[in-house]
């Protein structure tokens, strides 16, 4: 059986790349500046991340303009779907076998 | 505790902290159309005027039934001309609230069934008498409220959706207007159908705005 880290896709398994997916799958599409705001993160971070999340084709970047106001929507691709229930489940699975050896550990100390 | 456990937790409650954010951002939007379509319905009253000489009728097996007469085309034309201003209306507002607080909710598949419905309704009753009393308009936007509720995850939108359910159904099979003067109302003839139209029409409007002023402090929670 493979431990479930090496399950974890390293471009999901980070904090903030999380956090963008988390939001994303909620809702069919997020401004750029919901993310900023739901994650506290700068303008400057969150574009990095998301380019790399673009880059690995788990969400579609959307630009354009609302009367004269510029902005970016950011949609969840299927496969970026699929990648964060992954992780999550890999998440899930990492901590009940964590919590599975901890009581076996602690009585053998 | 080992580190990958650590950060597994500290992951996952991050993971879970932004979609709880994300959902009560989009969360509160469905008294719209509640308030849309109680409007419309109480606004459909003209249209069950019954004149004294054809208001009684014996059809779809249960007699005797009475049908908005004379007007029951206009009724059709207006339903269909009220489901389509609302349904559009629902999706534009959805769009504004997106644009306002920067997250989309998922709309479209109300808008499919509560429309498909009614169109379904539309085409099996031509032409035009929209069968039992002229309320089953009334019952085609029950589902809808169903799947409203799921894709908004809301309990209490499921809850007053079968509450609308039983209300509607009572609109359809009942004459309410044997128990309208218990509240000091007594309809004439020619408005009969009326308390039948209004009981749902009212039940979705104060549902609405029941709704609306519950989520009032929440928006101001999040502005704030």
């Amino acid at each position: 059986m493979t431990h479930p880290t090496q399950d974890l896709d390293d471009t999901v398994h980070q904090r903030v790349r999380l956090g963008i997916l988390a939001v994303l799958h909620e809702t069919p599409r997020a401004e750029f500046a919901f993310l900023r705001e739901a994650l506290d993160l700068t303008a400057g971070n969150l574009s990095r991340h998301l380019q790399v999340l673009e880059e690995s084709e788990l969400v579609v970047i959307d630009k354009g303009y609302q009367g004269r106001r510029a902005r970016t929507w950011v949609r969840i691709t299927p496969a970026g779907q699929s990648a964060f229930d992954k992780e999550i489940a890999g998440l899930r699975e990492l901590i009940r076998r964590a919590d599975q050896a901890g009581p076996a550990d602690e009585s053998g100390t | 505790m080992d580190d990958a456990e650590a950060s597994a937790h500290e992951l996952l409650g991050l993971a879970e902290a932004a979609q709880r954010r994300t959902r009560e951002a989009r969360r509160g939007r469905f008294w719209f159309p509640l308030v849309l379509f109680g409007a419309l319905v109480i606004a459909a009253a003209p249209w069950y005027h019954q004149s004294q000489s054809t208001s009684r009728s014996c059809q779809v097996g249960l007699c005797p039934v009475r049908i908005p007469a004379g007007t029951t085309h206009g009724a059709t034309v207006y339903w269909t001309v009220a489901v389509i201003l609302g349904y559009a209306a629902t999706l534009g507002y959805y769009r504004w609230r997106a644009t306002r607080v920067g997250v989309a909710s998922r709309v479209w598949p109300y808008l499919a069934v509560g429309f498909g419905l009614f169109a379904a309704v539309a085409v099996v009753t031509l032409p035009g008498d929209l069968s039992i009393r002229g309320m089953v308009p009334l019952l085609a936007l029950v589902p809808g409220l169903f799947v409203l509720a799921w894709l908004e995850r809301s309990l209490p939108l499921a809850t007053f959706g079968a509450l609308f359910l039983a209300v509607a159904l009572i609109s359809n099979l009942y004459d309410v207007e044997n128990q309208t003067p218990l509240i000091g109302w007594t309809p004439s003839a020619e408005w009969s159908l009326l308390p039948n139209l209004w009981l749902s029409g009212f039940t979705l409007l104060l549902g609405g705005l029941g709704f609306a002023l519950a989520t009032v402090p929440q928006r101001r929670r999040r502005t704030g």
